[in-house]
């Protein structure tokens, strides 16, 4: 069929254009924040970082055995998040995001999310990160740590969770150690006082919960244990609630051997109890097989002895209050079930091989002031050798990246 | 017939019922004549569903939560329009969620108090007013779980008006409002709470010599945070407004008896939500 002459000239026109906007360089953009790790669902993570301006998304990526790949998005935007697929559970990797083959970030390393038979695990616990010091001295110890993922027990930016603040008291003090392990917060109070946390929903990548579709509460299964994040804040949280059928669905439902939840208001505390939790959600915890409840709120360190039924007598949940992220430190009167109740800034970190499990409780400095063994008999079934996700192909075009710092 | 005035103490329990509702009775005003002794026996049960939180959102117990109160009150009269008066409470607590293998209970003396009354309208006044001072105590808090004290003293001070007996009519009216300021407050927000409620209806007949009333009632209540209730939630405001029927039965020989119950209806923020029923029965001597 014959193309008309005007026709004809205006394709010629639009391809010519064309080769000349793509011949023009993107303008130099740089990284405003990040990039820091996201954890949308067991098998992935996604890295994230903001930039200036709008450009593509790169991220150049290896495995410590060698395996190197490239994931980008051809699509301009000033927010970049990219998942990556396909790890191999449990492995070191080393990434940088990149524009035009070029670095545009440092080198971080991060841990690929372990699979359920993997019996060993480390993560941190830090809580009501506030101002820029005392978060930032918690993230550089920390990222000295060899951790998979961090816990935050929630009120991530003071006073309200701004957007505005993000920068400035999180991300940036953050920085060391956001990069090199994922985040997986709840939220607080002073987090849901800006549109019911929607800066800290679009500021974190998380699971999404299959009840209601957000992360305002999720799971997250690494290795041989389950980290359930409760909302207490802004989520009805009642019996028949569904928050409250999602949780019970999704404790009952896992065959993982150790079982963590973390809510942002203590259900034991020395220093005020939200005893609506105690009342509603501590006795499914213990019906589930709960190991530790991790809270914030109050501006202390506190962990209980174990606790069932409401009483101190015999084995139990221990639950362990994280909240001295920098803000002003509560006022306490120990009680009872309290084991050690501390006000001070500092952060935790728990070890896991197998049935053991040790948990840290770190000042500032470094330094060890409570510790806590907990210990199981491992299931046959939990021994199995797993079976590996084949590696990601080396992508022809990944230069070797440096080593790991 | 005599009839019931002024309000008599402890309008709020020391450490109240669990929806922090007033006594029934007032003091019948032959109290507060010179010489005169009065005493109130009131039992109550309440059961709460559920917790409505800071925002709204009602929480809902996966089990039961009750509570039974029982309070006393005695008074005095040395003077006439003026009398003195103790009352003491005791709680008794119970949860049993569903998911676990018993329940919890406690109980104790939940406060006690001591409160002055005035009532300076004549005894054949149309709206006969008393009014009320007093010193309540809640000592001991502990972890506040089912806690039957919430360790809070306070001073309280309220007024009681009513409609007269000596009113040639049917109508029967109840108003009532106190205000109570904490002392304690080294570790907390201050404490303060304020609450109204009033009764409505008329007298529907004569039973054994006394009058019976039957009066629809309505009451809200707000504090500075939840802890009057026995259980610290949040000390952060704290408010509810309910409803209900009231019968009141008066003038039998210095006897007179009172049954309501109530239901939590309408703004509740911050605390507990559910019914509560209470009888009351006095003896002026």
């Amino acid at each position: 069929m014959d193309v008309p002459a005007s026709r004809r000239c205006r394709s010629i026109a639009g391809a010519l254009l064309a080769g000349f906007l793509a011949a023009i360089p993107i303008e130099a953009v740089s990284i405003t924040r990040g990039p820091y790790l996201g954890r949308p669902d067991d098998v992935s993570l996604a890295v994230v970082w903001l930039t200036d301006g709008d450009s593509p998304s790169a991220i150049e990526y290896a495995a410590d055995d060698g395996a190197r790949a490239t994931v980008s998005d051809p699509d301009v935007s000033s927010k970049h998040v990219l998942r990556l697929s396909s790890l191999i559970p449990g492995a070191l990797y080393r990434y940088r995001v990149v524009l035009d083959g070029q670095p545009l970030s440092d080198t971080h390393a991060f841990r690929a999310p372990r699979d359920p038979a993997d019996l060993t695990l480390h993560f941190g616990v830090i809580g009501d990160t506030d101002g820029v010091a005392v978060p930032a001295e918690i993230a550089a110890r920390l990222a000295t740590v060899d951790i998979d993922l961090v816990l935050h027990t929630g009120d991530v930016v003071y006073p309200g969770g701004e957007e505005s603040g993000y920068d400035a008291q999180y991300f940036q003090p953050m920085a060391p150690l956001i990069a090199s392990a994922p985040v997986l917060p709840t939220l607080g109070n002073h987090d849901i006082l800006t549109d019911r946390g929607a800066p800290y929903l679009d500021a974190f990548v998380l699971p999404a919960n299959d009840a209601t579709g957000d992360s305002r509460f999720y799971a997250a299964r690494q290795g041989d244990a389950l980290f359930v994040s409760v909302d207490v804040e802004s989520s009805e949280f009642g019996a028949g609630s569904a928050q409250y059928q999602w949780l019970e669905r999704t404790l009952r439902d896992s065959d993982a051997l150790w079982k963590f939840v973390y809510l942002h208001e203590p259900p034991y505390s020395s220093a005020e109890s939200n005893l609506a939790v105690r009342f509603i959600l501590t006795p499914l915890f213990e019906s589930a097989g709960v190991d530790v409840v991790f809270s914030g709120h109050m501006h202390l360190y506190e962990r209980t002895v174990a606790i069932r039924n409401f009483a101190t007598a015999g084995p139990g949940i221990v639950y362990v209050t994280e909240g001295g992220g920098g803000a002003t430190f509560a006022a306490f009167v120990p009680q009872d079930f309290s084991a050690i109740v501390f006000a001070r800034y500092g952060y935790l970190v728990v070890d896991i091989e197998g049935g053991n499990l040790m948990l840290t409780a770190h000042d500032l400095d470094g330094s060890v002031f409570d510790s806590l063994e907990l210990h199981k008999t491992v299931p046959l079934v939990h021994r199995a050798i797993p079976e590996r996700i084949a590696p990601p192909a080396k992508h022809p075009s990944a230069p070797d990246l440096p080593a790991r710092p | 017939m005599r009839r019931l005035a002024g309000l008599l103490p402890l309008a709020l329990l020391a450490a109240g019922g669990v929806f922090a509702q007033p006594l029934l009775l007032p003091p019948p005003r032959a109290a507060l004549e010179r010489g005169r002794f009065s005493f109130d026996l009131e039992p109550s049960t309440a059961s709460a569903d559920a917790f409505v939180d800071r925002l709204g959102q009602s929480q809902r117990f996966p089990g039961s939560l009750r509570f039974a109160d029982l309070a006393l009150l005695a008074s005095w009269s040395p003077l006439s329009h003026f009398a003195l008066a103790a009352e003491g409470n005791f709680r008794w607590s119970r949860y049993a969620p569903d998911a676990a293998p018993a329940s919890i209970t406690a109980d104790g003396v939940s406060g006690a108090g001591v409160l002055v009354f005035w009532s300076p309208s004549a005894r054949d006044a149309a709206l006969p007013v008393t009014f009320r001072a007093g010193y309540l105590t809640a000592p001991g808090e502990s972890d506040g779980f089912l806690t039957v004290r919430d360790g809070i003293d306070r001073a309280q001070f309220g007024v009681h008006v009513e409609s007269s007996p000596y009113v040639s009519s049917r109508w029967r009216a109840f108003f009532d409002t106190s205000a109570d300021s904490g002392f304690q407050e080294t570790d907390r927000p201050r404490f303060y709470a304020l609450w109204t409620r009033l009764e409505i209806g008329g007298c529907v007949g004569t039973i054994l010599g006394g009058e019976l009333s039957v009066l629809g009632s309505a009451g809200a209540r707000i504090a500075s945070g939840a802890p009057q209730e026995g259980l610290v939630f949040h000390r952060q405001q704290a408010r509810n407004g309910f409803v209900g029927p009231v019968i009141r039965l008066d003038g039998l020989n210095g006897w007179a008896g009172a049954v309501t119950g109530t239901w939590d209806a309408f703004a509740v923020h911050n605390s507990l939500k559910g019914w509560r029923v209470a009888a009351a029965i006095r003896r002026v001597l």
